[in-house]
């Protein structure tokens, strides 16, 4: 599993992306005071779980 | 106060369902150690993913989480949902190698699975023990917590801790992993149901109840900025907060044991998914509630300083007394199906160590068992701080396990002696500095105190990490 270095690397850069993209709303949503908070939270999450289901479901053991 | 029948009532109602299904779960235990502490690996997507989220989300998240967006504002939102994602991204990562490891070695606990990998009984003797001293109090959290949702039930202090103890307990001791599954997945649903209901009743009762409508208060949370960061959530605060949490589902050993519970690859992927659909619905009912019990407060409907571990009982007294009840029971359902696990858990990493792997000792693990549960039981009768803090600080002392852990996991072969000497002197070294920490300042202040400018948390991530890494260079240069 995740011998392959472009997988290897696909996976890095996910957690990379995860990892940076909750700090956003420091720099540029640091002002906000309506709902842009919580629906861009909301739906990082809801795209980064995806993405990560989508590693998970083309994972094997063997692969 | 006088007891509540309705609180009786539900109350008593879902102790009978689910000790009914505990009963029921002994067809499927076969009675040896590997399956009182993992299911002997045989569990279906529907119990792998209940006992997963029932296991995670604790009484932090009703009682806990919603004080602290009711305090804090929508940073609660982050810091959760950070937490949900990360886990989701370790649970589809090294959590299916891990999963699938433990086809091969049988584990019955997250220590011997590291002393396994490095072939180090002294490390699993130290992960065990610190296992032991982190969760006692993280156990005992969840024992506290229930004091107010008893007391919303008319039931004292003493009630509380014995009755929540004694649940804990014997879900646990009927058939091990199969009892506390299947009760898990019960309280689980409870739980997000009840939520639900919970929402619902805030946003279509008590809101027009008090003369305002939903945009009216979320206007009101908006222009008293608790929709955009607070003072309270600097960076720093959010790192502090963050950190602990999203290498939980690594570092835990109540949620690790779970990942070697699936029965196969399908249903191992399929309880990642359901999980991730739970805990996102779940976060922002909680976090929603918490939102909006802030906007009532600033229309002068509640008060503005409430602690926040007494909004959810608060907001619970306006609540029809059978509404509450339901409430509360699913409270005492999250900290119970915590609880459980996490002294199954400790007590599996603990009977690794005694027994070595043999598959005799239920008596054994069902005495563990009851000294760790009455151990927590008393140290929750002594009054420890937030339930919060208490919960995350459990979550640093922990974090040396996480680069362990990840590292452990991708080694091709056997390491040498000293990576598995770093691994001790990282894990030992992290745990140190977390403690050190915790008695200079006290818990709560050692969680958001600044060393040199960064979160306690950060510090024994990092000083773990280097000197695992260090370990790493020094055995491939001196392998050469």
């Amino acid at each position: 599993m995740f011998g392959d270095p472009m997988r290897r690397l696909q996976v890095v850069i996910l957690l990379a992306l995860i990892a940076g993209f909750y700090f956003i709303p420091y720099t540029l949503l640091y002002k906000t005071r309506g709902l842009e908070l919580f629906t861009y939270w909301t739906l990082l999450t809801l795209v980064t779980g995806l993405l990560s289901l989508i590693v998970l479901k083309n994972t094997s053991r063997g692969g | 106060m006088s007891v509540r029948i309705e609180f009786l009532l539900v109350f008593s109602i879902y102790i009978a369902i689910g000790s009914a299904l505990a009963t029921m779960s002994r067809r499927f235990f076969r009675g040896d150690i590997r399956d009182y502490y993992t299911g002997g690996g045989r569990l279906s997507a529907l119990l792998a993913f209940g006992t997963y989220a029932a296991t995670t989300y604790s009484a932090f998240m009703m009682v806990g989480l919603v004080g602290l967006t009711y305090a804090t504002g929508v940073g609660a939102l982050g810091f959760e949902l950070a937490y949900l994602a990360f886990t989701i991204f370790f649970l589809s990562t090294i959590g299916y190698r891990i999963w699938a490891l433990s086809r091969r070695h049988n584990w019955i606990s997250p220590s011997q699975m590291l002393g396994e990998i490095y072939g180090s009984r002294l490390l699993e003797s130290v992960v065990s023990s610190i296992y032991l001293f982190a969760m006692l109090p993280y156990l005992a959290a969840q024992i506290q917590g229930l004091k107010s949702i008893f007391t919303y039930g008319g039931l004292g202090e003493l009630e509380s801790v014995v009755i929540s103890s004694i649940i804990a307990y014997v879900w646990i001791i009927i058939a091990g992993l199969w009892s506390v599954s299947i009760t898990d997945t019960y309280q689980g649903f409870i739980m997000l149901f009840s939520g639900l209901a919970y929402l619902m009743w805030v946003l279509l009762a008590l809101v027009p109840s008090t003369g305002n409508s939903l945009n009216n208060i979320i206007s009101v949370i908006s222009e008293s900025g608790y929709l955009g960061l607070t003072k309270f959530w600097s960076l720093q605060v959010f790192l502090a907060y963050t950190i602990p949490w999203i290498f939980f589902a690594i570092t835990n050993p109540q949620v690790v044991v779970r990942l070697y519970i699936p029965r196969d690859e399908s249903s191992y992927k399929k309880s990642i998914t359901y999980f991730f659909i739970y805990g996102l619905i779940y976060t922002l009912i909680v976090v929603v509630v918490g939102l909006v019990a802030r906007g009532l407060a600033e229309v002068g409907f509640i008060p503005r300083n409430i602690p926040r571990d007494s909004v959810t009982p608060v907001l619970l007294s306006y609540m029809n007394p059978l509404l509450g009840s339901i409430i509360a029971v699913s409270i005492v359902a999250a900290a119970v199906s915590t609880a459980n696990s996490i002294v199954l858990a400790v007590s599996g990493s603990l009977l690794a160590i005694i027994k070595g792997g043999k598959s005799e000792g239920l008596v054994l693990a069902r005495v563990m068992d009851a000294i760790i549960v009455s151990l927590a039981a008393i140290i929750a009768s002594a009054n420890i701080g937030y339930i919060v803090d208490l919960s995350v600080l459990t979550s640093v002392i922990l974090l040396p396990l996480a680069p362990v852990t990840i590292m452990g996991v991708y080694l091709n072969k056997k390491p040498g002696p000293i990576i598995r000497y770093s691994t001790i002197l990282s894990i030992i070294t992290g745990v140190g500095i977390s403690t050190y920490y915790a008695l200079v300042y006290g818990p709560r202040r050692a969680f958001l105190e600044q060393i040199m400018g960064l979160p306690l948390s950060l510090i024994t991530l990092i000083s773990s990490s280097i000197i695992l890494l260090g370990g790493y260079v020094f055995e491939k240069l001196y392998s050469r």
